[in-house]
């Protein structure tokens, strides 16, 4: 037996229980107890029926007696403008539930086209740069290799291009920091400059390039075919990022503020001198948010 | 409950993550919107926090400067420069410092790294700490909303009415602990309730980014690769490698599984003190110590921290840029060199013999200390090593929790998981027999994951049902329990109570997609209709249909007239409830002659997913 039965008060409202079909009746599924009990119920709801009449009746005669004793001309006259009233407030009802969802529809309507333009306008600041976003994160990466580049790979080839022992650097001013800060700028353009158009550099291309304006080469092979490799790398990979980006060769380092660059050589104070490698600036991005300009500072000069 | 609340369902426009890390807090937002609904394509919005040389990264400093009074007057990098500053002065203001509070939520004592209470916060107690989360809190919710509004169009810009937040938390966090965030969050102006601030534990949040997210398997020739999440009973580990600790937690995909990425949580490792601010340690402890002196390095510390801080920032720097190569019998190893440049005030403090050296070991150039490839390498494996014992420790322990299905898979996620020489190092001993993943950018995986997260959190929790559903009826009246007005004897002379509620899903269960609840309920003999009556409630637990905050959504009046006289024990009607995407269809159907009736009601899940921007869903028919 089930737990669950129905409520009480969703038992059948009928007077009496659909007759079955006659099909249902003469199968023998009904029994003769339950016919009687079927009969007892009809004359019990019978008797209910009779009993509520008669008392409808009585309240009728008690309300017709009321209206004799209380009707006159202007009662009939107020109840006739009362049902008016009542109708056309109704009518107003029915006019102002059409115009409330009228409003309601248009409403819905005007927040979609409310959340599709606010949504429009995130979507294009992401697509200009404006927003920082995924784009930004994997130009993120590409800017910390270019700065590894830079910072660490190129520095470190720059001191087999330029040996300590080589006396020549003497001559020159800034001295050996100078001249290998000189010779890492000239291989950001080597490595950059043609890469960014199309032309990938070539490691022998570069260290012929490089002995041809008097850097030692000799022993520099592996150190440059792995700075070579990583500069395509960076170049392939920024093309491969939907939002651009742009390394800043064109620039007047002298115009430069302290902000805007950093120092090749972090240990000196003075002026720029010249420009190491170029700032990475992405399309949109806050010019605070560019990995910055190595500039190498002319020693001994205040800023 | 009333009709108009229950049909109020909380849609979001815009998603909010914020990570409140040890060394760290950073936020990402997305907004939502039918475009933004295909995870594969949802563009995440990261806020840059500048750092030295012109670095961008998502997360600033966890840190906080308050004045004199207590109040929070700095936070981030911003709050550690002027703390130098004033420490410098002898913090004549008073002022106070603290940083890596997080851990002081959990007091993990001896096992990660210690909150630091300086100045006027030294031996801050709880209730401070509460206080500095709120206010880190607070801060970041400002700039998030400032941020969010840069965006407006033609003045319309997002509310933060509008917002769903997301809070990330370590694994092992306790009930109290994230009772203690959640409080934390609503003093900081989030708002407290389930739907609009979620909760997600960090690795579950990885473990998102990463399914979501290509990234790279790590071995020979380092294909491009997701998470998968497609094998019930499969099992992965996230390996979190932050600045100070490495946090590993285990998860197997349920086999019962609701959608993918349901995650079931197996282990939690205590996070180790193997973070990347250890190799950073050994680089002061070893390194400067072998290029200074010992003694000449404490008198450096002692006149110079700011510029002994410089230099463990550079080596920060380089360290995680480090490439390794992979050697023939493939070993990772570290090739090059790296040069830290030495700030000009501590190379003139140095005697001309350690000026003298330094100059000869870094190739004739003053003011660089060079670190040879050896002597990175052990920096390194001061913490790989140890990393690697404990991954090992943690599959030996997962492996107990019985049998695993598929290829077990590895995520390594966190700011030092960009190290490659780290990444290499796990590959190479685990490659071979786990799958290694670490996604294209692994210090963003929580603070993205949780973003994710956020947009559907069914992607890991399956949905839940936003209230409990059922239908009334009448069940055994309960004397002394149920109210005398609902008693009534029944046609079969048992004693019964008038509108008991009979619950088919329970407000916040998972209601897998297609699941399907079923209940049997007796009909007397005479009777010739019945009408089942569907019922919403906010209530896990409701006893009858007309308690406060019950609402009838809908009704299915079954055809019952093929079974009319037949005894209660042989009359019966099976109510289902089938749960579909957004509605739930409700069939009554007469177990005697077959005969089925249907009607359909609006499903809500508890956090509301997909873009407002699509057609509306009828709300039942």
């Amino acid at each position: 037996m089930y737990e669950y039965g129905w409520n009480d008060h969703e038992a059948p409202k009928e007077p009496h229980p659909a007759a079955p079909s006659m099909r249902a009746a003469t199968s023998g599924q009904y029994s003769q107890e339950w016919w009687l009990g079927q009969l007892h119920d009809l004359q019990q709801r019978l008797v209910a029926v009779e009993s509520w009449q008669h008392a409808v009746d009585a309240r009728a005669e008690q309300q017709a007696a009321k209206a004799r004793r209380s009707s006159n001309g202007s009662s009939q006259t107020d109840l006739t403008r009362l049902r008016e009233t009542v109708g056309r407030v109704s009518d107003g009802v029915t006019a102002m539930a059409h115009r409330v969802d009228h409003l309601e529809t248009r409403l819905r309507q005007a927040e979609v086209l409310l959340d599709r333009l606010r949504s429009a306008g995130v979507r294009d600041a992401i697509a200009t740069g404006e927003a920082p976003s995924d784009m930004h994160r994997r130009h993120s990466q590409i800017k910390e290799r270019y700065q590894r580049l830079v910072d660490q790979d190129l520095r470190n080839l720059a001191r087999e291009l330029c040996p300590a022992d080589a006396r020549q650097w003497d001559q020159i001013p800034g001295g050996m920091p100078a001249a290998r800060a000189r010779a890492v700028s000239e291989l950001v353009h080597m490595l950059f400059t043609a890469a960014q158009q199309g032309t990938p550099a070539t490691a022998e291309g570069v260290q012929s390039a490089l002995a041809h304006r008097g850097y030692v080469t000799e022993g520099t092979d592996p150190r440059l075919r792995k700075a070579v490799d990583g500069a395509n790398g960076i170049v392939r990979d920024m093309a491969a990022v939907e939002l651009p980006a742009s390394l800043l060769f064109d620039v007047d380092v002298t115009t430069l503020a302290e902000d805007e660059y950093q120092a090749y050589n972090r240990q000196d104070t003075g002026v720029p001198g010249f420009l190491v490698a170029p700032a990475y600036a992405v399309q949109g991005e806050a010019p605070e948010n560019h990995l910055k300009a190595f500039v190498f500072l002319a020693p001994g000069e205040a800023p | 409950m009333t009709p108009s609340t229950r049909g109020a369902t909380f849609k979001p426009k815009v998603i909010v993550a914020i990570d409140f890390g040890t060394h760290g807090t950073g936020f990402a937002w997305a907004t939502v919107s039918a475009l933004q609904d295909a995870a594969g394509h949802r563009v995440v919005v990261y806020q840059p926090f500048t750092q030295s040389g012109g670095h961008t990264y998502p997360k600033d400093l966890s840190a906080v400067l308050v004045n004199r009074a207590g109040d929070p007057v700095k936070f981030g990098e911003r709050a550690r420069n002027a703390w130098d500053r004033e420490l410098a002065r002898g913090n004549p203001q008073g002022f106070g410092y603290a940083s890596k509070f997080k851990m002081a939520i959990h007091g993990r004592e001896g096992k990660s790294d210690i909150p630091e209470f300086l100045g006027s916060l030294a031996g801050a107690r709880r209730h401070t700490v509460k206080v500095l989360v709120t206010a880190m809190l607070t801060h970041v919710r400002r700039a998030a909303l400032d941020q969010i509004g840069r965006y407006a169009v033609g003045g319309a810009a997002y509310t933060a009415d509008e917002i769903r937040w997301c809070l990330t938390i370590p694994a092992m966090w306790t009930e109290a602990d994230r009772q203690f965030m959640r409080t934390a969050a609503v003093s900081a102006g989030l708002p407290g309730d389930m739907e609009r601030l979620l909760l997600v534990q960090e690795p579950e949040a990885a473990a998102v980014y990463c399914a979501l997210n290509a990234g790279t398997v790590l071995g020979p020739d380092r294909p491009e690769g997701q998470l998968e999440v497609d094998t019930p009973g499969s099992r992965f580990m996230v390996v979190d490698c932050g600045g100070g600790t490495v946090d590993i937690t285990s998860y197997q995909i349920r086999a019962e599984g609701v959608g993918p990425g349901q995650l079931k949580e197996t282990r939690v490792a205590d996070g180790d003190r193997l973070g990347s601010a250890y190799v950073n340690h050994a680089f002061v402890t070893d390194i400067l110590s072998d290029r200074f002196g010992e003694q000449q390095l404490k008198q450096l510390i002692a006149a110079f921290p700011k510029e002994v801080g410089q230099l463990e920032t550079e080596w920060e720097t380089e360290k995680v840029r480090l490439v390794s190569e992979t050697a023939v019998d493939g070993t990772p190893v570290i090739t090059d060199t790296v040069l830290i440049s030495i700030p000009g005030k501590i190379w003139d403090a140095l005697d001309p013999g350690t000026r003298t050296r330094l100059t000869v070991l870094a190739s004739g150039e003053t003011h660089y200390i060079e670190i040879t490839a050896h002597e990175v390498t052990t920096l390194f494996e001061s913490v790989v090593r140890p990393i690697l014992s404990t991954i090992e420790r943690q599959r030996a322990a997962a492996s107990g929790d019985g049998p695993a299905v598929g290829r077990e898979q590895m995520l390594l996620v966190g700011g030092f998981a960009r190290s490659t020489y780290l990444r290499d190092r796990i590959a190479q001993r685990f490659g071979h027999e786990v799958r290694v993943i670490t996604p294209m950018d692994p210090a963003v995986a929580v603070l993205g994951g949780a973003v994710h997260f956020a947009y559907d959190p069914s992607i890991i929790w399956g949905r839940r049902s936003k209230y409990t559903y059922g239908f009334g009826c009448s069940m055994p009246f309960r004397h002394g329990i149920d109210p005398q007005e609902k008693f009534f004897i029944d046609d079969d002379g048992n004693e019964k109570c008038n509108d008991r509620f009979v619950v088919m899903a329970r407000r916040g269960d998972l209601v897998p997609t297609d699941h399907k609840a079923v209940n049997t309920v007796a009909v007397f003999p005479k009777w010739t209709s019945v009408q089942v009556t569907i019922h919403a409630t906010y209530a896990h637990d409701p006893d009858y249909t007309d308690e406060e905050g019950c609402e009838a959504i809908g009704k299915v009046i079954p055809d019952i007239s093929g079974s009319v006289g037949l005894p209660t024990s042989e009359r019966s009607l099976d109510v289902a409830f089938s749960f579909g995407t957004t509605e739930i269809e409700v069939e009554v159907c007469d177990r005697r002659s077959g005969a089925a009736r249907r009607a359909e009601v609006a499903f809500d899940d508890l956090y509301g997913r997909g873009s407002t921007d699509r057609p509306e869903t009828p709300q039942g028919r």
